[in-house]
């Protein structure tokens, strides 16, 4: 690597390191830390919000899903987030802001339980810590593999610059720190499309180059089975979209850090405004590599993005690059780290482990440092099969979280046995579905139908329940 | 079934929550702080994009 692209890297991790550090002095109550005392600006909500959602592994992933299937590839940014960050923004968000909770299996808690809850807390916990040692491992190859780093080198400098601002500062750090790696991830993203689109000979020349298959968003499943287009509609939009924006702890608790009301609203709306450009960083740059790579079919599709950094940019702009697949780990990194904290002292912490609510700072601080902790740990016992059966195991409550999530706001009469029900009933239909090799775009769906009536079903038949607040 | 099938019934959906959000959210904010305007831009967006592509 060149000298230049190595003192951008330097530079850039030294201001994330900067304004870690700084904010971190800020923290004095354990408000400050995982709510970053309810002073987040939209803005940086919204940024937070997309950065976190965008791994190192998923810009590598995504702009070679768009090298293989074309703008469809953009259903995730697109079917996938907006909809769901609208009902978000206008209905859920604000009621959990107003409520003062803290997380996701707290909000549960109070509808359906501590059954409901404890189990999604620890779920959730495992999960998180299981994915930092994944996000952390998978980019250590891919580093050596693209920069040549030590694997070793890579994971290290990670984990002890973002365990320094993220133990310390908490959701602040984490927050405005984003916001610097949000926009160096933006800034490196659309700079490749754009130099790639005039290397190309402008969009005409590329709409014309690629196969007419490429520029359809909306495919039937004989077209192309990896993106059936009611599995895209029913099954990521519907379910699973909804599932990680309204029910995932790492963002809906960005959101209640907000100022005010207006805040979380519109960190979610604004957010969305976001998404609808990532496709243009990551997307665009996919499908431009059938035109601008030579030998581009035999090319494997997680070499793409590597290969157009290396063909369009010049020494200096390819260190921004660079720089933006650092930000998208540790923004990822930092965001899962902060909210397993969370979820750890206020869901787990202080109501099974009888913990004082005074402790919670120091408690919130050692669990951040015990996750990331816990994902060097697991990481290399996590690659390849084992994370793909836990990841698997994850989606089956994806389902039953969202039907627990929207009845637990929308529904008076739902209760502790239709909760229970609806996690039981939609775990074991996800269960079956996964066993029939049904696409898991479709599982989702299934399984929140099965969730749906079991909490109907159960809610109903406990007539002597009282109703939940 | 045909994708144009698909197409159409996103189309509803996005005019259906279109005129839910304006309906829920309300004249709360003025000006650009007015987040009806941000939301019909989006799905004006989304939709312009899905009948293009």
């Amino acid at each position: 690597m060149h000298w230049i692209d190595t003192l951008v890297i330097a530079g850039y991790l030294a201001l994330t390191f900067g304004v870690g550090v700084y904010l971190a002095m800020r923290v004095k109550t354990s408000e400050d830390f995982f709510l970053a005392g309810r002073r987040l600006p939209f803005w940086a909500i919204a940024m937070s919000l997309v950065v976190s959602d965008i791994g190192a592994l998923e810009m590598i992933g995504g702009t070679g899903g768009a090298f293989r299937h074309g703008i469809a590839q953009a259903n995730y940014e697109w079917i996938g987030c907006v909809p769901a960050m609208i009902v978000g923004g206008i209905l859920f968000i604000p009621l959990f802001w107003k409520l003062g909770i803290q997380s996701v299996p707290e909000f549960l808690g109070t509808r359906f339980g501590s059954l409901v809850r404890s189990i999604l807390a620890i779920v959730w916990v495992l999960f998180l810590g299981a994915a930092v040692g994944v996000f952390l491992q998978a980019a250590a190859t891919m580093f050596t593999s693209i920069l040549g780093w030590d694997r070793w080198f890579t994971i290290l400098l990670v984990t002890g610059l973002v365990s320094i601002y993220t133990v310390g500062g908490g959701l602040g750090a984490v927050v405005f720190t984003d916001v610097i790696q949000c926009a160096v991830l933006f800034i490196g993203g659309i700079l490749l499309a754009v130099l790639g689109l005039i290397e190309a000979g402008g969009l005409r020349a590329v709409t014309e180059a690629v196969p007419a298959q490429h520029l359809r968003l909306l495919l039937s499943a004989e077209e192309n089975p990896d993106f059936p287009w009611t599995g895209v509609l029913f099954g990521l939009g519907l379910v699973l979209s909804p599932a990680y924006w309204l029910g995932n702890q790492a963002i809906v608790q960005r959101t209640l850090g907000a100022a005010s009301e207006w805040d979380a609203k519109a960190s979610m709306v604004f957010g969305a405004i976001l998404k609808t450009i990532v496709p243009l960083a990551f997307v665009v740059p996919g499908i431009l590599g059938l035109v601008l790579i030579t030998g581009a079919e035999s090319m494997a599709p997680d070499e793409v993005y590597p290969q157009l950094i290396r063909q369009l940019l010049p020494v200096g702009l390819r260190g921004v690059l660079y720089a933006a697949f650092l930000a998208a780990l540790m923004s990822s990194v930092d965001s899962y780290a902060n909210s397993a904290a969370t979820i750890f002292t206020r869901d787990i912490y202080q109501p099974l482990l009888g913990g004082r609510p005074d402790r919670a700072l120091v408690v919130g601080r050692l669990a951040s440092l015990g996750t990331i902790a816990l994902g060097l740990a697991l990481g290399p016992l996590l690659e390849g099969d084992i994370y793909e059966t836990f990841q698997t195991l994850l989606s089956f409550f994806q389902g039953p979280t969202l039907v627990l999530l929207v009845a637990g706001v929308l529904w008076p009469r739902a209760n502790q046995t239709g909760g229970m029900s609806a996690l039981a009933l939609g775990i074991a239909t996800a269960i079956i579905a996964h066993w029939f090799d049904v696409h898991f775009l479709h599982v989702a769906l299934f399984s929140m139908i099965a969730a749906s009536i079991g909490m109907v079903g159960g809610s109903l038949a406990d007539s002597k329940s009282r109703r939940s607040q | 079934m045909s994708p144009l099938v698909g197409t159409v019934l996103l189309s509803c959906g996005y005019i259906a929550l279109l005129l839910w959000a304006l309906r829920t959210e309300g004249r709360t904010r003025s000006g650009w702080r007015d987040l009806r305007w941000w939301i019909t831009a989006l799905v004006a967006i989304q939709l312009l994009l899905y009948w293009w592509f």
